[in-house]
């Protein structure tokens, strides 16, 4: 292994640290938690619990450094229901119309 | 801001409108008393969301990701916003990426787009995947975030649809009438439609409805969830001789070769048509399929300006 590897030997670690973690908050969420992919550890609402077997095997408790300000007029924790869908959804089609239009829709 | 009755409503609609997240912000409600209140409520929940969430804002939450070592406890509004961002990533597999902060960054927009210089020297453009959506760790019931290092995110690609959707149904519920929220063109609607729907004209560039559009452009009624257009033809600017625009290949780091020029999807909410519209610009040939497979009403407009419709979207002819 040359020297830039080892210089990155530390950083790596702790980044695996980071990872076992925060797999480990997410395993003890139970069925509010998705991990997918091993490396992936995000969740949403609804979603069903699956886990590797390593972030089964996880259990040092999350800590935080929590340095985010929150933001002025913060919402509900809740997520809005499209947060917890699961696919794309429709609505009706919309209706052709000769009436005058009362908003535009384009790029901006 | 001001009450307006189109020619032919039967009943008064009121709008007002303003600039907010750096984009073009139109309130219209269905009882013009409310109007007021509205207006108050909307410019409250964005100026809220752009403090979560803008890439420019160097007081931003998402900003101050960008210094932070290791696990971060994001705010509620920044833990939905992210939420709403990788579930649009891993609905479109990937191609609606929050991880494309940096590759947006090094091609130009590292601004408010009104102050990215139109033309610029030349870049050196490298292809290179963007850390991708799947190496995000968050856990939403501590709203702890881990990026990789130097990976910079990027909601715009969902969160004014978003920011939209919420506000929509906030307002109509607290306004008890018929509300359509529009953040530069990505349009949800709450609360009980006018007679005849929301009538919404999609073209390349949103505007005022009552300039003429440029480009093929058609009038379509919706009178739930949203209504969201994408294209190539905004935001763009100029480095040497390549001409480059906001939405990203992720997998490429690079604006998407052209193939539609601009795709408008009618969905459940703001959110869902705007990821759609988006993937749809990064399919390319791929798209209308891949829209009809969901069900998703849209209008897909292609380089030569000849449209194509899909999933229930009223047909019409090219070039009107």
């Amino acid at each position: 292994m040359n020297s830039r590897n080892e210089e990155a030997r530390p950083a790596v670690a702790a980044r695996r640290r980071g990872r076992a973690t925060l797999r480990a908050a997410t395993v003890s969420v139970g069925a509010a938690g998705l991990v997918t992919a091993g490396v992936v550890a995000f969740t949403l609402p609804g979603a069903t619990a699956t886990s590797s077997a390593a972030a089964a095997k996880a259990s040092t408790p999350i800590t935080s450094k929590a340095t985010s300000k929150a933001a002025s007029g913060s919402s509900k924790a809740t997520a809005s229901p499209t947060a917890s869908s699961s696919s794309l959804e429709p609505s009706s089609a919309p209706s052709s119309s000769s009436g005058s239009a009362q908003t535009t829709s384009g790029a901006s | 801001m001001g009450t307006a009755a189109a020619g032919d409503d039967t009943e008064a609609l009121a709008t007002a409108g303003w600039k907010a997240l750096g984009t073009m912000v139109q309130l219209i409600v269905t009882e013009p008393g409310q109007l007021a209140d509205g207006r108050r409520l909307l410019a409250a929940d964005l100026a809220a969301v752009d403090a979560a969430c803008s890439r420019f804002r160097p007081d931003s939450e998402l900003v101050a990701l960008d210094s932070a070592p290791g696990p971060v406890e994001v705010s509620p509004l920044l833990a939905e916003a992210l939420m709403v961002a990788l579930r649009a990533a891993r609905l479109t597999d990937g191609d609606v990426d929050p991880t494309v902060g940096g590759a947006m960054a090094a091609i130009g927009y590292d601004r408010d787009f009104p102050l990215v210089p139109v033309s610029g020297p030349p870049l050196t453009l490298t292809v290179r995947s963007v850390p991708g959506w799947r190496q995000v760790q968050f856990d939403e019931p501590s709203r702890l975030l881990v990026l990789p290092a130097g990976t910079r995110l990027d909601l715009g690609a969902t969160a004014k649809a978003w920011a939209a959707d919420r506000s929509a149904a906030r307002l109509a519920g607290a306004l008890g009438c018929g509300v359509l929220v529009s953040l530069g063109g990505d349009i949800a609607v709450a609360g009980a439609a006018p007679a005849g729907g929301w009538r919404v004209r999609v073209q390349d560039m949103t505007g005022r409805p009552e300039d003429p559009p440029v480009g093929p452009s058609a009038v379509v009624a919706i009178r739930e969830g949203g209504l969201a257009t994408s294209s190539t033809t905004a935001r763009r600017w100029r480095r040497g001789g390549d001409v480059l625009h906001h939405i990203l290949n992720p997998r490429t780091g690079l604006p998407v070769p052209a193939c539609w020029r601009t795709v408008s999807v009618a969905a459940a909410s703001c959110v869902d048509a705007n990821t759609a519209s988006t993937a749809a610009i990064i399919r390319g040939s791929g798209a209308p399929g891949w829209l009809a497979g969901l069900g998703l009403p849209a209008r897909l407009v292609d380089e030569a300006g000849t449209v194509h419709t899909v999933g229930g979207w009223p047909a019409e002819s090219s070039g009107t």
